[in-house]
């Protein structure tokens, strides 16, 4: 039995659906994240999972327990928004206190020992008087993250937690909130657009598109067979092209160059050359006009020989195709 | 029994049933102010002195009597000639003041606010002491024959102006000025600019400004009482009728009338507001003003004549305040402080500052919570809308409708709130219900402001709602909430048209009591009371401001320290 099971979960809104029969499995201690393209319903799904939204039809089961109508303040959860909503009249300390003093058990002392040590744990402990304007996106993000988990929750949402800030920091906070999730073994849901993010940091992931789940794995198997082309296109970059009624597709780095009088799987005319430095970057049409890319090291471009109008003969390792019937449009 | 008592608890948080409690009972208190006594209004217009039904029978005996019909021709006349005049001063006022680099804008924007911190019915005293028969300007030798039509006229352009202006002033504020430097690459004249630009950006505000000043004048009940003479309107008509005659049906008529020009505006409002919504792009840059000695100097000396009047008008109450007895005994005195007992006396004035500190104090408190529960709230999207339709019908109310509905539904032995008739509490409960709508939207607002997940973050800590909405958005809203109590006690300082009708003998109120005593002849303390009002009003609005600019510095303050 999973820690979390989401269970044919729709939801409409006025007018459109916005998640429509979605089923997944979460597993205790696990770092899921929750990948689509923006408007596909990923925060309507995290906030049903928190009890925020209701669902017009669907289950959702916490520890075996059916929480569907359970009220988001009877579900025991930290959260972490986009804009991370911390109360702008209160300091770090108190933004954290805030919630704690809620706990009738706790004692003050204790209370201030459970502030200090969640501070300590996301590296705050310098900061703990000032107010969240005085602070840097990534320590208000940080901020939010403590105040999510100081209660003890057993499990933690994040909604993009990391897309307001700039791309230096993201990279950083990235080790960062894996490192805390699994030193505190906490399930964690997160939800992201960006594709490198889910790659880089979950246990696995759950590709929604248009309100369905297209996809639910490890990164590893995601990459390597993308159930749909819209989950091999949304994922890494891949080659499409049309082979004998079927759409065939690999990854751009699976393509061999080879020279002419070598066995070869694809013909192609070169369209355009971008040199990258180590790496050359080389656009061509097939003959039925579909278009791919390789990238090649430079030094291997030029041996070939290639430049614009030339012929660029490809191996395709069958290993690494992936095929999908003509009707599964990208 | 724990047992079962556990289950209700589980079942009432389910399914939010404190929210959709507080929600339910804050709808129902508003709905039953607003609409039970507009159907006691209507149901009264339709019914005989004998409480038999009568149709519209009471409607052709109004209309068949020129005496009485003649006051819709007049109503509307005198609407009509002081909005054009008002709309058109207000522009130029607001224009000069948001569009050129004349000195003094703070000075010339406060004077235009003046009028708003006294009732209408000084502004008719003070026009009395200028162009009245024994008027400063008049003894000059210049008579403007002010009694009736003139007289009504100028007091409602001093009454609606500065309305008109502060809409013009936040729709002229805001300006496009990429728009401007574009054009004038292109050699458009600053003329055509005007007509091409500037007028197609505020032009429902124009309309809206036009519908607004001619509804407040349409209703307005001060200025006629002093200035009408012969003449009659639709508000001293209804006065008549119900304080004068008792004749409570033919009373309703005349309130059914009064509601259809602010019924119209309620309308025009509501499509100039959905339309004008799309007009804020975030990349306008700031309009930079060119320099015009020219301009400017054409409009400081209409700024000054302007500002001139209204000042002109507050030194004439000074002057009859101060003196022993205009125009024959020039000495200056302060026993026209010393307010005589029958006309309400100073008690009159601590009434009212009784009944302005209760209407801002409830009023801020039901307003904000209102506010709060129609923003903030997840579920009962129905009821929410609900809410919000109710929350801008009092838009539409003119004061004395509300003031003679309200008569029709309290003074009603069978109505069980039957006991607040006569009672401060009516009086609280009219002006809150009278001057609902603007604060609404300062609050909505405000709370449009606030991060949404707020509530989202709270609930999932397991923080009760009520210390959220304490903690969190009370103190982030203080600027709003502030504004509001202004608002309401300001208005309700000066307010007569509602509460004419409601008052008791036993606490009267400062306005009403100016009203008794410009009927006793006694014009020289109804000015001393004018200026009272007039003062504390100030005073409150400087309050006001001292206390904004204290929350704006605490929160600089909180941006700077360490980093
Ligand atoms: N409260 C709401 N009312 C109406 N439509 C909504 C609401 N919330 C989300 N939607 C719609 O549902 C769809 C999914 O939204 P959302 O879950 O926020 O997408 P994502 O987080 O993946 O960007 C969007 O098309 C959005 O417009
Ligand atoms: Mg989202």
């Amino acid at each position: 039995m999973s820690f979390l099971e989401i269970k044919n979960i729709t939801k409409r809104f006025d007018k459109q659906t916005a998640l429509s029969n979605v089923s997944a499995n979460i597993e205790k201690g696990e770092l899921v994240c929750i990948l689509g393209p923006s408007g596909c319903g990923k925060t309507t799904l995290l906030r049903i999972i928190a009890g925020l939204e209701n669902a017009n039809s669907g289950k959702i089961i916490i520890d075996g327990k059916d929480c569907t109508s359970l009220p988001a303040s009877e579900r025991n959860f930290g959260i972490v928004f986009q804009s991370y909503a911390l109360f702008p009249n209160m300091t770090v300390l108190q933004n954290i206190l805030f919630g704690l003093q809620q706990k009738k058990s706790l004692s003050k002392a204790d209370m201030l020992d459970k502030a200090t040590e969640v501070l300590r744990l996301v590296d705050l402990t310098e900061h703990t008087n000032k107010y969240p304007r005085q602070l840097s996106g990534g320590q208000q993000q940080r901020t939010a993250l403590a105040r999510a988990i100081a209660l003890s929750p057993s499990y933690l949402l994040l909604d993009e937690p990391l897309s307001a800030l700039d791309a230096k920091v993201r990279a950083r906070l990235r080790g960062e909130i894996r490192a805390i999730q699994r030193s505190l073994g906490i399930t964690t849901i997160m939800v992201t657009h960006d594709q490198e993010e889910a790659l880089t940091m979950s246990d696995r992931i759950i590709v929604m598109n248009n309100a369905v789940v297209e996809q639910v794995g490890t990164p590893r198997s995601i990459y390597d067979n993308p159930a749909t082309p819209f989950v091999a296109n949304f994922i890494g970059s891949m080659n499409f092209y049309k082979s004998g009624g079927e759409i065939c597709a690999i990854r751009p780095e699976k393509l061999i160059p080879v020279e002419r009088h070598e066995a070869y799987d694809i013909a192609a005319a070169v369209k355009a050359l971008e040199f990258k430095g180590a790496l050359t970057r080389i656009y061509a049409v097939l003959p039925e006009m579909d278009e791919i890319y390789v990238d090649i090291i430079s030094d291997r471009a030029d041996a070939l020989g290639l430049h614009e109008g030339a012929l660029l003969f490809l191996k395709a390792p069958a290993e690494y195709q992936i095929k999908y019937s003509a009707k599964a449009a990208v | 029994m724990v047992f079962m008592k556990n289950i209700l608890n589980r079942l009432s948080r389910r399914f939010s049933l404190p929210q959709l409690f507080v929600l339910l009972a804050f709808l129902l208190v508003f709905g039953a102010i607003l609409i039970c006594p507009l159907i006691s209004l209507f149901s009264k217009a339709f019914l005989d002195k004998y409480g038999n039904y009568a149709g519209l029978a009471n409607y052709q005996k109004y209309f068949n009597n020129p005496n009485l019909s003649i006051s819709i021709w007049n109503t509307i006349d005198i609407s009509l000639v002081s909005t054009v005049f008002s709309v058109v001063l207000a522009f130029l006022f607001a224009y000069a003041l948001t569009r050129s680099n004349l000195k003094g804008k703070t000075l010339f924007k406060y004077i235009a606010m003046i009028p708003i911190f006294i009732p209408t019915i000084i502004h008719a005293v003070g026009l009395v002491y200028l162009f009245g028969k024994q008027g400063v300007i008049t003894r000059m030798g210049w008579d403007i024959g002010l009694y009736g039509r003139t007289g009504i006229i100028i007091s409602e352009v001093i009454f609606t102006f500065p309305q008109a202006f502060l809409m013009f002033f936040v729709a002229l504020e805001y300006a496009d000025g990429r728009l401007y430097d574009a054009a004038e690459a292109m050699g458009i004249s600053p003329v055509k600019r005007f007509f091409r630009i500037t007028l197609p950006d505020v032009k429902y505000t124009v309309i809206n400004a036009f519908f607004v000043c001619f509804t407040l004048a349409f209703a307005d009940f001060g200025a006629p009482k002093v200035l009408g003479g012969n003449y009659n309107v639709l508000a001293t008509d209804i006065y008549k009728q119900i304080a004068g005659q008792f004749n409570m049906n033919m009373g309703a008529v005349v309130g059914s009338l009064l509601l259809i020009p602010a019924v119209i505006s309620f309308i025009v409002d509501r499509i100039v507001r959905s339309k004008n919504s799309s007009t804020l792009n975030a990349k306008a840059t700031k309009l930079v003003i060119k320099k015009s000695f020219k301009r400017d100097s054409l409009f400081f000396v209409f700024c000054t004549v302007i500002s001139l009047c209204f000042l002109v008008l507050v030194a004439a109450l000074f002057m009859g305040a101060l003196t022993e007895y205009y125009p024959y005994k020039m000495d200056f005195t302060w026993k026209n402080f010393e307010f005589n007992n029958s006309t309400g006396g100073i008690g009159s004035f601590y009434h009212s500052l009784e009944m302005s500190v209760a209407t801002a104090v409830f009023g801020t408190a039901f307003v904000f919570i209102y506010a709060y529960l129609c923003e903030k709230i997840r579920k009962f999207g129905a009821l929410r809308k609900i809410g919000k339709l109710f929350s801008v019908l009092p838009m539409a109310l003119p004061g004395m409708v509300i003031g003679i509905s309200f008569i029709f539904f309290f003074n009603n032995k069978h109505n069980p709130l039957n006991f607040i008739y006569g009672t401060i509490i009516i009086l609280v409960l009219s002006n809150i219900l009278h001057y609902f709508s603007v604060p609404f939207i300062t609050a909505t607002g405000a709370l449009k402001k606030l991060d949404a997940e707020f509530e989202s973050v709270a609930e999932s800590m397991n923080i009760p709602r009520w210390k959220t909405l304490l903690r969190v958005t009370v103190p982030l809203s203080l600027p709003a909430i502030l504004e509001i109590f202004m608002y309401y006690f300001v208005n309700a300082m000066v307010t007569v048209s509602a509460v004419v009708f409601l008052y008791s003998a036993n606490f009267r109120i400062a306005s009403i009591a100016i009203s008794h005593m410009e009927e006793a002849g006694n014009i020289s303390q109804a000015a001393a009371m004018g200026l009272l009002i007039l003062l504390i009003n100030v005073i409150v609005r400087i309050l006001y401001e001292i206390a904004v600019k204290i929350i704006q510095f605490k929160r600089k303050k909180k941006e700077e320290r360490t980093i």
